[in-house]
C-alpha cells in the first residue's frame, strides 16, 4: 500500500486534492450568489473543485503508473534544523531583537548542514548579527528593533 | 520635428553635474537595495524618501527614477544568483536565469540582463517622449471586462510557463488562484480564508509568498539533497558567448514591445509582461524543451519587457497625473510635497521638468549599466562562498526581508509554512511558477469578473461585445487550444506524466 | 581557519556588548516613529512626512515614518494600540481607523479611545466630488448630474477605493439622501478608481482632496462639490454639496489626528502637542496643507479625545444607514 501512496503523482493529486478540500471547507460560510451576482464564495468553490478534480486525477494516474518510484526525504535534519532556525527568529525578533535572532537562525541552520563547524558557524553568526544591525537598522533605519520592544 | 528642442532642454536639465551625481546616486543605492531580498523598488523608494527632500524637485525625482531602475535590476540580480524574486516581475527571471547561474553561466544572464533592459529602457523612453499621449488613451480604453480577458490569457499563458505535465501546471494555478482569494472580498467586505488575522485581512504578501516558496524552499531542497549548488564554478567567460546574445536579440525585441504596451495598462498589465513575453518566447521557440534549463532567451524577454514596462507605466502618471499602480501612486505623493503637480499641463508648463525627467530615465539606464556591469564579476565571486555559509545568509535575509515589510513576525510565521509547503511542492514535481501567476491575477480576474457583471448589470455578452476583450479572449482560446492540441493525439495518461 | 573564525567572532562580540550601552533617561533620546496605516504615498503618509522633519528638528532626533498598512488602517492602529507608550511610538490615525472602523468592522481587537493617547487633531480632508470631463462633458454642476441620474436610473455609477473607505461613504450617504440610483463600484484602493474614472467605467467619483487636487489643477477631473459644510481654501469658488445639490446638512469630511498608546507620560504628551501645534499653525505649513486641500487643524489633547467620541456616534448612524460593513 505505502508503496502506491508515496509515489510522486500520487502524494502531489493528494495534496492538491487536500487543498480542495480545505477550500471548500473553510469557505463554507462564505455566500455563492448566482452567476450573475457572484457573491464571496463561488470563485473559492469553483476553483476547489477543479483542485478536487485534477488533483484525483494525478493521483490515480500515478496510481496506475507502475513503474514510479517512492518519494521520501532523504535527510530529516536538515529540514528540521532550518524549520526550527526561521521560528526561532520569527518568536525572537519582536521579544529579544533583531541581534539574538540573527544569532539563533544563522546559528541553528548552519547546524543542519552536514560540515557544520561550530567556530565558524558561532563567527558567521556573530558577523552577521552585526552586519544586519549596522546594514538595516543603522544605514536603512528600517524600523527593526536591535534588542527587543 | 519638434522633438529635438525638446529633447535638448531634457538633456541641457538632466546633464547638469549635480542631476548626473543624483541619477547616479540614486541606481547605485537602487541597486544595492533591490539585491536585498524581499526589498523591491516600492520598499527601496519609500526607504529613501525621505533623502530626496532636501534637493530641488528636478534633482529629486531624478533620483527617485533612478532608484526605482536600480531597485529593479538588483532584484533581477537575486533572481538570477541565488533563485529570490523580489517582486513579480523577477518571478519570470529565476525561471531560466538562476538556471544559467547554476550552469556556470550567472555572469552571462546577468550581462544579457542588462543589456536587454538597458536596450528596453531606451526604446520605452523614446516612446514616452514620441508617444505618451496616445499611449495613454490605450491605457485608458481598458474596462472590467478587457482586464478580465487580459487575465484569462495570461492564466493560459501560464500553463505555456511549466516546463512539465500540464495537468500539475494547471493543479498549481488553481492552487495560486486560491490562494490569492484569501484576504477581504472587496465587494461584501467579507473576509475570506483569513482566521481573523488582520493582517491576512488585505490578502498574503507576495513577498511573503515568494520568498518561502523560492528562497526557503530550495534551500531545503538544496539541503536535503545535499546538491549544494556549484553556481561557483564560471563556465567560460563571464559575458555572454556568441550563441547566447544571437538568441536573445530577437527576445529582446519580442520583450520590449509586450513590455512597453502592457506597461502603459494600469493595475494588472505591467505584472503581466515579463510572464507574457516568456511565454511569448517559449511558444515561438525551436526548441522549447530548453526552456527553464538556462536559456538566454529566457533571460533577455522578461527582462526587457520588465523594465519597458517599468517606463511606460510611467506614463499615466506623467500625461494624465493618474497613477497606475501603488508606485506611481507614491511617486505622485512625493512630487505632490514637493509641489509639483503631474498632468497633460505639466508638459507646458513645466517643461523642463518633464523633459529633464525623461531625458534621465535614458541616462538612468546607461548608469545602471556603467554600475552594474562591473559589479557582474563581484556578484559572481560572492557565489563561491561556501554553501554551508551562503544558506545561513539566504535565510537570513528573507526573514529580515519578509518581517521588515511590516514589522510583523507573523508574516515570517507564514513564509515558514510557504517554505515547506513549497519544498513538499518541489519533491512531488510540482513547479512553483505557474502557482505565483495564478496567484497574483486569480484575485485580479475574478474582481474584474464580477465588476464586469456588476456594470453591466448582469449581461455576460459585455465580453463578447467590448473589441479589446472580444479579441483577447479568442487570442486565450486560440493559444489554449495550441497548448492542449498536441496532447490529445496521445494516450491519457501521459498528460499527466512528464 | 580556526584562529581567525575566533577572532572575529571575539570582536564582533565585543562591538555587539558596545553597542549595548543605551540609557534612556530624557526622553527624546532615540528615533522616534510615527507609525501610518496605510500605504507610503498615500495622503496620511504625506501629511506625516512633512510633519516628521520639521518635528525632528524641533526635538532634536530622528523622527521616521513608518506604514503597516492593511485592514483598513487596523493593522497599524492594533500595532500602536499595543506598543509601549515611552513616546518613541506614535500613530497618524484618521477618522477612518478612529472613528468609521468602530462601526463598519464588529470587533476591533482594540479601543479607540481608551487604547490611545490622544495627542492633537492634524485636519480636516474633505472629499470631493468629481466627473471626468470627456466622458461627462454636459455635466457642469452637481444639479446637472442629480439631473442625469434622475433622467436615466441605474445607469450611472460611482467609483469609491474599497468598502468602508470615506470615498464609498461619501457617495453611499449622497444617494442615499437624494433617492438616486447610482450604483457603488468599489476598487482596491486609487490607482484602479482613478482609471475607472478615466476610461468612463464609473462616472462620479467623491475622492479625498489630497489625492484628486493635482487632477483638478490640470484639469483632467472637474470638480462639482465639496462635502465640507463650507467651501475649502484651496477651492474657493467651488460649492459644498450641501448648497450645490440640495441636501440640506449634507457633511462628509474625515480628520486625521497624531495619536499614542494609552498612558502616554503628561510631560511627554504635553510636549508633543506643543511642538506639533506649533508646526501646524506654523503659516508657511498651513498654506503647504491648504493647497493639498487639507484644512489645518490643531487642538488640545482633551478637545481631541472629545471630537473623536461625538464622531464614533456620527459615523455609527451613517454606516448603519448605509448599511455598509465588513467582517
Amino acid at each position: 500500500m505505502s508503496n502506491i501512496l508515496f509515489r510522486q503523482n500520487v502524494l502531489g493529486g493528494l495534496l492538491l486534492v487536500a487543498f480542495g478540500v480545505l477550500g471548500l471547507a473553510l469557505g463554507a460560510s462564505l455566500d455563492i450568489g448566482t452567476p450573475r451576482r457572484m457573491g464571496p464564495g463561488f470563485f473559492p468553490r469553483i476553483l476547489s473543485w477543479l483542485l478536487i478534480g485534477i488533483g484525483a486525477g494525478i493521483s490515480l494516474a500515478g496510481a496506475r503508473d507502475a513503474t514510479a518510484e517512492r518519494v521520501l526525504p532523504s535527510a530529516w535534519r536538515p529540514l528540521a534544523m532550518v524549520t526550527i532556525a526561521l521560528l526561532c527568529f520569527q518568536l525572537l525578533i519582536d521579544r529579544l531583537g533583531l541581534v539574538a535572532a540573527t544569532v539563533a537562525v544563522v546559528g541553528i541552520a548552519a547546524l543542519g548542514g552536514r560540515d557544520a563547524r561550530w567556530r565558524e558557524v558561532a563567527a558567521l553568526a556573530a558577523l552577521l548579527a552585526l552586519g544586519t544591525a549596522l546594514l538595516f537598522v543603522k544605514a536603512l533605519d528600517l524600523p527593526i528593533p536591535l534588542w527587543g520592544r | 520635428m519638434d522633438l529635438f528642442p525638446d529633447i535638448a532642454l531634457g538633456f541641457g536639465v538632466a546633464f547638469t553635474p549635480v542631476n548626473l551625481l543624483f541619477c547616479f546616486v540614486g541606481a547605485l543605492l537602487g541597486t544595492l537595495i533591490g539585491v536585498l531580498p524581499g526589498i523591491g523598488p516600492l520598499g527601496a523608494i519609500a526607504m529613501l524618501l525621505p533623502i530626496t527632500f532636501q534637493f530641488a524637485p528636478v534633482t529629486a525625482l531624478i533620483m527617485l527614477a533612478g532608484i526605482y531602475y536600480g531597485a529593479q535590476y538588483g532584484g533581477s540580480t537575486t533572481s538570477i544568483l541565488v533563485n529570490l524574486p523580489g517582486e513579480t516581475s523577477s518571478v519570470v527571471t529565476c525561471l531560466d536565469g538562476h538556471q544559467m547561474a547554476r550552469n556556470g553561466r550567472g555572469g552571462a544572464a546577468l550581462a544579457i540582463a542588462a543589456l536587454g533592459s538597458f536596450f528596453a529602457g531606451s526604446v520605452a523612453t523614446l516612446l514616452i517622449a514620441v508617444a505618451s499621449p496616445p499611449l495613454a488613451q490605450l491605457g485608458t480604453m481598458f474596462q472590467a471586462p478587457d482586464y478580465f480577458s487580459l487575465m484569462v490569457l495570461g492564466l493560459v499563458g501560464a500553463v505555456v510557463l511549466a516546463h512539465g505535465s500540464v495537468a500539475k501546471a494547471v493543479g498549481m494555478i488553481l492552487l495560486g488562484l486560491l490562494l490569492g482569494l484569501v484576504g477581504t472580498d472587496l465587494n461584501t467586505g467579507r473576509q475570506r480564508y483569513t482566521f481573523g488575522i488582520p493582517e491576512l485581512s488585505d490578502g498574503i504578501g507576495f513577498v511573503t509568498l515568494a520568498m518561502g516558496l523560492f528562497g526557503v524552499a530550495q534551500v531545503l531542497v538544496n539541503l536535503e539533497q545535499h546538491a549544494m549548488p556549484r553556481a561557483t564554478a564560471i563556465v567560460g567567460s563571464l559575458w555572454p558567448s556568441r550563441e547566447e546574445l544571437r538568441r536573445s536579440v530577437p527576445a529582446t525585441l519580442r520583450g520590449t514591445a509586450i513590455g512597453s504596451l502592457l506597461g502603459v495598462l494600469p493595475g494588472g498589465g505591467a505584472i503581466l509582461a515579463s510572464f507574457a513575453a516568456y511565454a511569448l518566447e517559449k511558444k515561438v521557440s525551436r526548441e522549447p524543451g530548453r526552456f527553464g534549463r538556462g536559456a538566454a532567451e529566457g533571460v533577455a524577454a522578461p527582462e526587457s519587457a520588465n523594465n519597458a514596462g517599468a517606463q511606460t507605466s510611467f506614463i499615466p502618471m506623467l500625461t494624465l497625473g493618474i497613477p497606475s499602480n501603488a508606485l506611481m501612486a507614491l511617486l505622485v505623493g512625493a512630487m505632490s510635497i514637493f509641489g509639483v503637480v503631474p498632468g497633460p499641463r505639466i508638459v507646458e508648463e513645466q517643461p523642463q521638468l518633464f523633459w529633464g525627467l525623461v531625458a534621465s530615465m535614458w541616462i538612468g539606464n546607461a548608469m545602471l549599466l556603467v554600475i552594474n556591469l562591473p559589479l557582474i564579476g563581484l556578484w559572481v565571486q560572492l557565489l563561491r562562498i561556501p554553501y554551508r555559509l551562503l544558506y545561513p545568509l539566504i535565510l537570513l535575509l528573507c526573514c529580515i526581508g519578509v518581517y521588515a515589510l511590516n514589522g510583523s513576525a507573523l508574516e515570517v510565521g507564514l513564509m515558514i509554512g510557504f517554505g515547506l509547503l513549497g519544498y513538499a511542492l518541489l519533491k512531488l514535481g510540482f513547479e512553483p511558477a505557474p502557482m505565483l501567476l495564478g496567484f497574483v491575477l486569480g484575485p485580479l480576474m475574478e474582481e474584474n469578473l464580477r465588476r464586469a457583471l456588476a456594470v453591466s448589470r448582469g449581461d455576460a455578452s459585455v465580453f463578447f461585445a467590448r473589441p479589446i476583450s472580444a479579441t483577447l479572449l479568442a487570442l486565450s482560446l486560440l493559444l489554449l487550444l495550441a497548448v492542449l492540441l498536441p496532447k490529445v493525439g496521445r494516450i491519457r495518461g501521459d498528460a499527466f506524466r512528464e | 581557519m580556526r584562529k581567525t573564525a575566533s577572532m572575529i567572532l571575539a570582536a564582533a562580540v565585543g562591538l555587539l556588548l558596545a553597542g549595548t550601552a543605551m540609557a534612556q533617561e530624557r526622553w527624546p533620546s532615540r528615533t522616534i516613529t510615527i507609525v501610518g496605516g496605510f500605504p507610503t504615498g498615500a495622503g496620511t503618509d504625506i501629511y506625516s512626512r512633512m510633519l516628521a522633519e520639521p518635528l525632528g528638528k524641533a526635538l532634536g532626533v530622528s523622527v521616521i515614518v513608518d506604514n503597516k498598512s492593511g485592514a483598513g488602517g487596523n493593522v497599524g492602529s492594533e500595532f500602536v494600540a499595543r506598543a509601549r507608550p515611552d513616546g518613541y511610538t506614535l500613530y497618524f490615525g484618521t477618522a477612518g481607523t478612529h472613528a468609521i472602523n468602530v462601526a463598519l468592522y464588529g470587533k476591533l481587537p482594540f479601543d479607540v479611545i481608551r487604547n490611545f493617547t490622544h495627542v492633537t487633531i492634524l485636519g480636516d480632508v474633505p472629499n470631493i466630488m468629481i466627473v471626468n470631463p470627456k466622458v461627462m462633458p454636459n455635466v457642469n454642476s452637481c444639479a446637472d448630474l442629480m439631473k442625469l441620474a434622475r433622467e436615466k436610473p441605474g445607469q450611472h455609477r460611482f467609483a469609491s477605493t474599497g468598502n468602508g473607505a470615506s470615498t464609498h461613504l461619501a457617495g453611499a450617504a449622497f444617494t442615499k439622501m437624494t433617492g438616486l440610483d447610482i450604483e457603488h463600484i468599489p476598487y482596491r484602493g486609487t490607482p484602479p478608481a482613478m482609471n475607472a474614472m478615466m476610461s468612463g467605467e464609473t462616472q462620479v467619483m467623491w475622492h479625498q482632496s489630497i489625492t484628486v487636487m493635482g487632477p483638478i489643477q490640470q484639469g483632467v477631473f472637474k470638480p462639482l462639490a465639496v462635502t465640507t459644510r463650507a467651501p475649502i481654501a484651496a477651492l474657493p469658488d467651488l460649492p459644498t454639496v450641501e448648497k450645490a445639490c440640495g441636501i440640506p446638512g449634507f457633511e462628509s469630511t474625515t480628520w486625521y489626528g497624531l495619536f499614542a498608546p494609552a498612558n502616554l507620560p503628561d510631560p511627554i504628551l504635553r510636549r508633543l502637542n506643543q511642538e506639533v501645534v506649533a508646526i501646524v499653525s506654523a503659516p508657511e505649513f498651513q498654506k503647504r496643507l491648504n493647497d493639498l486641500g487639507i484644512t489645518p487643524m490643531w487642538s488640545t489633547p482633551e478637545e481631541f479625545r472629545r471630537r473623536n467620541e461625538a464622531d464614533i456616534e456620527v459615523w455609527r448612524k451613517i454606516v448603519a444607514d448605509v448599511g455598509a460593513k465588513l467582517d
